[in-house]
């Protein structure tokens, strides 16, 4: 009834193994593991050296082998060959918790805390070293000495649902060290953080290393590796391709080793919105509601204009989803009102908006964007049918005809380049990405006057987001307007000729990124809301 | 007359096996598995405390027995389904009422209608019985009936005060969370409560055949099970409330016999629909005022499928 006998202690790593074949140094040895799932081998092979103190950054695209890796290091996987050592011990976990037991922790990308329990809740949650009978006080204080002791500032009363992704992410690193962990794990830390978040994450590191803690760092953004990492060990494919200090490389050779090529430079037909571009799309006052009936899209006006990106930044839950949504058609608005092409379609239906010309890649593209059990072909064609020139081509009357809409479908599965060229089977047996190329190849096709594209390359890897964002230049070029909200700054930056800032639900500033580009800092503090509306440098709104 | 006492003492004898298994419910709901078949479940306590009963002449066997064959039937009916197989929990609940219903009466066919004594349950609180009025309202109940309301104050001091409720409420927030984040080894603690829920849900069935009616009879429970899962959504998944929910429902339970003593002039058929209309009535209520964020809400992953292996 208790936790119980949650995976005993390995009667083996008692025993020293080979203490004498490494360097005192040598916090944690992988050598030679092998992991396969079915007939893909996920890792073929890998070895890892961490030192005491160090951050050591694993690097690699999607599929390279990083989570299979620290799921075996962490034993939520068992390898099918090579073995490990901690501390010049054998080590085999065969769960989390024995690893646990073992000082090694991971925090994982989504942080996995109770979001309506109290920090100091989450801190002490199944773990055995917590008292068992204890009031909520007493766990707050037992919390708020932890949470000292480390070094960090968080209230342990307060429920995690109302912290930023950033304290979020702290409790969780406190978690793990409150249960002793000497090996720190973080799976893709900063991928939901402002800079300033970044910034102070990496303080954390930098002074967690320093006292003895050995961080591995799992990343695919190189500026990140070269800014904080120590050591680099880079993935390719499940194999082990490069590993070095990082005074040793550069962010170029990084790439190469990660992709195994160069990186491809994008390719932009015009640097400036050329003129005589049209308004698409004019937005006017907007307010709209979210789930909870709260305002979350709050005076919102914009305009969109052809041959032009409009990149929206913002810390997600600050409205930017739901004026997407308001934009596309699938949203109720409260009040204001929305034109295209100088007409006003504000309270029209979803079809309406895309028989206009507006395509939309959603935030939730599993749930909103595809029909997981039906087949590419019916996916492909969903919201083609509203368009007049694309019914014309795929039905005949009420009747459907069959041979142009798996046509239709294979020239979307060539576009969006996904591996299969069978447009009957359902879209669920395609991979995340092969999905996600399919329904940005779907919605460009349909964009003949605006696309919406909601975090686009999420979860995609290196090559397939430099896809991307080519077929987004390239509609660019073509005349299309595209709103592009995105929670990494990267892309918005790379990629944006007009930035614009949300917080709280309302635009606080506006920047010309061709003419003069905001810093990485400046959009963090505005998306954080610290500076007031129109005080910014460079806001033209 | 003492009808206001005796009544009294009616309502909290026809609130007891409401409260004992909607205490059973809460257990297995705080930690997100919702059972809709606890009508099912008490009627297979009832049967099993009743044959004990007779056979041993010990209702306290009787109840004892009549629990533990609520555990065993709900662990394999609804626990192996739900927790080890994952499935999705209303048909499996809907399998509980359903079985429980055909197998307690083919188990029970030839106990129909036999009483049994459950005298030797009764006790007196002591010190009580000086008082009077308190005397007949409290003063001499069946044992049970002291548990059943007592119960809850300790599954609130074990939900707030303990390690291990706080463990409980973190499973039934995110499951999949408190196993991996957490290292919680959910399956093995959902596998219990569900057999605490049994227990309870049985021992309710139990006392309602052997100690309230005295006999045993396929219509035992009339419903009672649907009240105990109305019980629980009434407390806001606050077990000292469930005292509050069952005495309400209780009271709407005797409506009848009360209205027959008093010879109101409401037929008895109207007067029995009293506890689920008030029951729809209380639902509603509770859905607008959780809306409105006036009441703490359910476990998250309440009714909602777990994918997680461990």
């Amino acid at each position: 009834m208790s936790t119980g006998e949650i995976g005993e202690v390995n009667k083996e790593s008692g025993r020293p193994v080979g203490a004498a074949r490494n360097s005192a140094d040598l916090k944690l040895r992988v050598r030679g593991v092998v992991k396969s799932f079915g007939s893909l081998r996920a890792l073929r092979g890998v070895d890892l050296d961490c030192e005491v103190g160090q951050i050591h950054a694993v690097l690699g695209e999607n599929g390279a082998g990083k989570s299979t890796l620290m799921s075996v290091v962490t034993g939520l996987l068992a390898p099918d060959e090579g073995e490990m050592f901690l501390d010049g011990h054998e080590y085999r976990p065969q769960n989390s918790q024995v690893a646990m037991r073992h000082g090694v922790g991971m925090v994982h990308q989504d942080f996995q805390l109770i979001e309506r329990l109290s920090v100091g809740e989450n801190l002490f949650l199944g773990w055995d070293g917590a008292p068992r009978i204890a009031t909520v006080q007493r766990v707050h204080e037992a919390a708020a000495a932890a949470i000292a002791r480390f070094g960090f500032s968080l209230d342990p009363a307060t429920k995690v649902q109302d912290l930023s992704v950033g304290e979020q992410q702290r409790v969780a690193v406190v978690r793990a060290l409150v249960r002793g962990a000497k090996v720190l794990i973080l799976d893709e830390p900063t991928a939901a953080l402002t800079p300033q978040e970044v910034g102070e994450l990496f303080v954390v590191m930098r002074s967690l290393a320093s006292q003895g803690t050995t961080i591995i760092f799992i990343t695919h953004k190189l500026r990140e590796v070269m800014d904080i990492a120590d050591h680099v060990t880079v993935l390719r494919l499940g194999e082990r391709v490069a590993s070095f200090p990082i005074g040793e490389c550069d962010e170029a050779r990084l790439a190469r080793e990660m992709l195994g090529r160069d990186v491809v430079p994008l390719e932009r037909d015009s640097a400036e919105v050329p003129e005589g571009s049209q308004v698409v799309m004019r937005v006017e006052s907007l307010h709209a509601r979210d789930e909870r009936g709260l305002l979350a899209v709050k005076d919102v006006s914009l305009q969109l204009v052809s041959h032009e990106i409009v990149g929206v930044a913002a810390i997600a839950g600050n409205g930017q989803r739901e004026l997407s949504e308001a934009l596309a058609g699938v949203r109720q608005v409260e009040s204001g009102r929305i034109e295209i092409d100088g007409s006003d379609i504000t309270s029209r239906s979803a079809n309406a908006f895309t028989a206009s010309g507006i395509g939309y890649i959603p935030e939730d593209r599993l749930g909103a964007g595809m029909m997981l059990r039906e087949s590419i072909a019916r996916n492909a064609i969903m919201k083609a049918l509203s368009v007049r020139s694309e019914r014309a081509r795929l039905t005949r009357g009420f009747l459907l005809r069959p041979r142009e809409i798996e046509n239709y479908a294979n020239e979307l599965l060539a576009e969006g380049q996904v591996s299969t060229r069978d447009a009957g089977v359902p879209v669920g047996h395609l991979s995340g990405g092969n999905i996600q190329r399919l329904l940005i190849a779907r919605e460009v096709r349909i964009a003949s006057r605006l696309l919406i594209a909601v975090h686009p390359t999420l979860g995609l890897d290196v090559g397939a987001t430099e896809r991307t964002w080519q077929t987004l230049l390239d509609a660019r070029g073509r005349g299309i307007a595209i709103l592009l909200i995105s929670e990494d700054l990267d892309e918005v930056l790379t990629l944006s000729d007009r930035i614009l800032v949300m917080h709280h639900g309302e635009i606080v500033g506006e920047f010309q990124n061709r003419t003069t580009p905001p810093t990485r800092e400046q959009l963090g503090l505005l998306m954080g809301g610290a500076t007031p509306r129109g005080d910014s440098v460079g806001v033209s709104a | 007359m003492h009808t206001f006492e005796l009544s009294f003492a009616a309502a909290l004898l026809a609130a007891t096996p409401l409260l004992l298994a909607a205490t059973g419910e809460l257990f297995g709901e705080i930690l997100g598995m919702m059972n809709v078949g606890i009508e099912g479940l008490m009627l297979m306590g009832a049967v099993t405390g009743v044959i004990v009963t007779l056979h041993t002449n010990s209702p306290e066997l009787g109840l004892l027995c009549g629990a533990l064959a609520g555990a065993a039937y709900l662990l394999v009916v609804y626990g192996i389904p739900v927790v080890v197989f994952m499935t999705e929990q209303v048909l499996p609940g809907f399998a509980v009422w359903f079985i429980g219903l055909g197998l307690s009466q083919l188990l029970g066919n030839n106990y129909e209608n036999t009483s049994v004594s459950s005298s030797s349950t009764v006790v007196g609180l002591p010190g009580i019985d000086r008082i009077p009025v308190i005397r007949e309202m409290i003063g001499h109940f069946p044992w049970p009936v002291y548990v059943a309301f007592v119960l809850p104050f300790g599954v609130a001091w074990l939900l707030g005060h303990t390690r291990h409720g706080r463990n409980m409420r973190a499973i039934g927030e995110n499951p999949a969370t408190a196993a991996t984040g957490a290292g919680i080894a959910v399956m093995r603690w959902r596998l219990f409560y569900v057999g605490v829920n049994g227990f309870f849900g049985g021992f309710a069935g139990a006392f309602l055949a052997v100690v309230a009616v005295g006999a045993w009879g396929p219509d035992v429970t009339a419903g009672r099970g649907f009240i105990a899962l109305a019980v629980v959504i009434f407390s806001a998944w606050r077990a000292r409330w469930l005292i509050v929910g069952a005495a309400f429902f209780g009271g709407l339970l005797i409506l009848v016999e009360l209205g027959g003593a008093l010879a109101w002039p409401i037929p008895p058929d109207f007067l029995s629909m009293f506890p689920y209309l008030g029951a729809v009535i209380v639902l509603v209520i509770w859905s607008i005022r959780g809306r409105r964020g006036e009441l703490s809400a359910a476990p998250t992953s309440l009714g909602v499928r777990v994918m997680s292996r461990r």
